[in-house]
């Protein structure tokens, strides 16, 4: 019996029984599409963050440091000291070091109202913040302002002239992702914001400060941080009885990519034995020194095990699929019990029947894993909104179509087929067509 | 002519829990080919088993039987199905067509299992057969759109797919009325006379009386034997 005899008897074996078989098909349709909506969703995620981190953020010669936690380069440790960095910019190779940190008891306010959400950094990288307007800070006196308080100024402002409620459904909606839109953007750099702070000798200070650059609206870089230049830095630590400025975080960039990872050896080599950093360290926390590439290696790792985890759970749903496909082969069986005694007594040998059940249970997989695809894909553009929906600061995940793993699916498919096929078609084969003849 | 069918010393046990049942016992015999011969009996006499055994179903307990000059007893499964695939066409008491494929595509049905048959021929292969048995109009109906005498001739026609050395029938008039029945075997007396070796197994003296030869079967026995 040919394959494709078996294929056209299958298919109307699986028609005189459009019910059942639909019911059993959608069953390895619902296990097919959660693995590709996970898939899907969580390949859109990593994506989409490490697009950010790539584009937006980092360089491939740039060697991040930062002491070990969540928040990493914009954490709240302050320990890396001034020293640390003119150590660090003696290594050979090194292009230069930047630093970013915190402004010691900060509040922003615009026409004399707090900013509440604000937090204000300091930083001497003229490019790390990527901007959607303006420039970055250059001098004492100018800030660049993150994209969530971009959009309170906005408001504020033309709530102000237009002498309407800063909660107006329109102006909510023109104020978004200000940055974006050059009129509005326009209008805002060069407004003035009031920076109260405390310097580095415990004082309460003030100044005022000229926005000069909006950062760009992403969902990975943080709306709320604002930047301002070193020259309001406050945090100090003694060290050696020393008083010395310290940072958060260090950005060092290497002339030449082949020299990399000579240098983040020097720096490791730095940090391990006489920085101010490890001294106010200690052993509590680990001081981590990153490439681009080390990042993504893992980020690449922490999702794949998220996937691993999420993807184990749909596999559950394919595994029941695949019961109720075993389960509707069984009983198939059992009713063609005569049948398969006629097909044996007209010369059908235990191959051909075999063949013809695991065809049946084949096709009813395979269309069900191409359904899935579909469904699945559906399901991961709609996973995706109510992600975003749900968690705040989330925006715009791509939906990324993965060719593999549609492959796989199908694939899948026809292993499931055999796979719940197997047994059934097994009783199949072994039936004695003597006893199925008197079968009623 | 030779023998097409030869049994030797057939014994045929069942194992039925602790006891055995001797569903054949001894028996000897050979059909040659182009006979048209009934192997009648009342049930329980073990006709059943030897209709079991000549088309290839199932192997003797002890004995040798014989089909085309090949000893069953040493065919592995699939040898068998490959043997009766080929040279044997059975007819059943209730027909037992594929309710769910039409008429030609039953009769097709067995060319695909033995592959005898190049496929481009089954088609005007079937179509033939089943004009053959006078159905030339009800290519497409579905064995639920026939009526009893139609199915069992397009179950012949079935039996005749891959032109076997041996038509073997079982009751195939027992549901089928008196003049239906008598129509099927007339086709049969018809087929007979075109060659073709044919054994039909019944305990209807009306049926057996197309024959040409008659086997009594009793107890597991052959009792009898008698040419018409």
């Amino acid at each position: 019996m040919s394959f494709r005899e078996a294929l056209k008897l299958s298919w109307t074996n699986i028609r005189a029984h459009k019910l059942r078989n639909a019911l059993a098909m959608l069953s390895v349709t619902i296990g097919i599409a959660s693995v590709i909506a996970i898939v899907t969703m969580t390949t859109g995620l990593q994506d989409a963050l490490l697009d950010t981190l790539t584009k937006d953020l980092l360089r491939a010669n740039m060697i991040t440091v930062n002491v070990e936690g969540s928040a990493g380069l914009f954490g709240t440790a302050q320990v890396f000291s001034s020293r640390d960095v003119e150590q660090l910019k003696r290594i050979s190779g090194v292009k230069s070091v930047d630093v970013i940190g915190r402004v010691r008891g900060d509040a922003l306010y615009f026409k004399n109202r707090r900013l509440l959400d604000a937090s204000t950094r300091i930083t001497t990288s003229k490019d790390l913040i990527p901007l959607d307007a303006g420039r970055s800070v250059q001098a004492k006196g100018e800030i660049v302002i993150g994209a969530r308080i971009a959009e309170v100024i906005c408001r504020r402002m033309l709530a102000e002239e237009r002498q309407i409620p800063e909660n107006d459904e329109v102006l909510q909606e023109e104020c978004k992702s200000p940055g974006t839109k050059p009129p509005l953007a326009q209008r805002l750099l060069g407004q003035s914001l009031k920076l109260r702070f405390l310097s580095s000798d415990s004082q309460l200070s003030e100044d005022e400060l000229r926005i000069v650059g909006i950062v760009k609206d992403s969902q990975f870089i943080s709306g709320t941080a604002c930047y301002v230049s070193p020259d309001y830095q406050g945090f100090t630590e003694a060290i050696d009885g020393i008083e010395v400025p310290v940072y958060a975080g260090i950005i060092l960039s290497v002339a030449d990519l082949n020299q990399l990872s000579a240098v983040k050896e020097a720096v490791e080599e730095y940090f391990q034995n006489s920085s101010d950093a490890r001294k106010l360290v200690g052993e509590e926390k680990k001081i981590e020194i990153n490439t681009l590439e080390e990042i993504i290696t893992e980020i690449k790792k922490n999702f794949l095990q998220f996937t691993a985890f999420l993807g184990a759970i749909a596999l559950v749903a394919l595994l029941v699929g695949m019961i109720g496909v075993v389960n509707i082969m069984l009983i198939t069986v059992k009713e063609r019990t005569r049948e398969i005694g006629v097909m044996k007594a007209t010369g059908a040998t235990r191959g051909a029947v075999l063949k013809l059940f695991l065809t049946e249970s084949t096709i009813i997989c395979v269309l069900g894993a191409v359904l899935g695809v579909l469904f699945g894909m559906f399901l991961s553009v709609w996973f995706i909104k109510l992600t975003v929906a749900l968690a705040q600061g989330l925006r715009e995940i791509p939906f990324v179509f993965v060719p593999d793993w549609y492959l796989i699916a199908v694939l899948t498919g026809i292993a499931v087929g055999i796979a719940s096929g197997l047994y059934p078609a097994w009783q199949a084969a072994r039936v004695n067509p003597i006893e199925a003849l008197r079968y009623e | 002519m030779g023998a097409i069918v030869s049994a030797q010393r057939v014994t045929k046990v069942y194992p039925m829990g602790k006891v055995s049942v001797v569903a054949l016992d001894d028996v000897s015999f050979s059909i040659e080919e182009g006979e048209f011969v009934a192997i009648m009996g009342p049930s329980g006499s073990g006709k059943s088993t030897l209709m079991n055994l000549i088309g290839c179903l199932d192997k003797p307990t002890s004995g040798t039987i014989s089909i085309d000059n090949t000893d069953i007893a040493h065919l592995s499964d699939r040898q068998l199905a490959r043997l009766r695939g080929s040279q044997i066409g059975f007819v059943f008491q209730t027909f037992n067509l594929i309710p769910r494929i039409d008429a030609l595509a039953n009769v097709m049905l067995p060319m695909t299992f033995a592959q005898k048959i190049p496929p481009k021929e089954r088609r005007a292969r079937a179509q033939m057969l089943l004009e053959s048995v006078g159905l030339g109009q009800r290519l497409h109906h579905m064995p639920s759109e026939l009526s009893g005498g139609e199915c069992q001739r397009v179950a012949i026609a079935r039996a005749l797919a891959n032109d076997p050395k041996i038509l073997l029938a079982d009751e195939p008039t027992g549901n089928l009325d008196t003049k239906t029945g008598k129509a099927i075997l007339e086709l049969f007396v018809e087929l007979h006379k075109s060659g073709r070796t044919l054994v039909v197994v019944t305990h209807d003296a009306a049926v057996a009386a197309h024959a040409r030869r008659i086997l009594r079967l009793l107890d597991g026995k052959i009792v009898g034997e008698e040419k018409l």
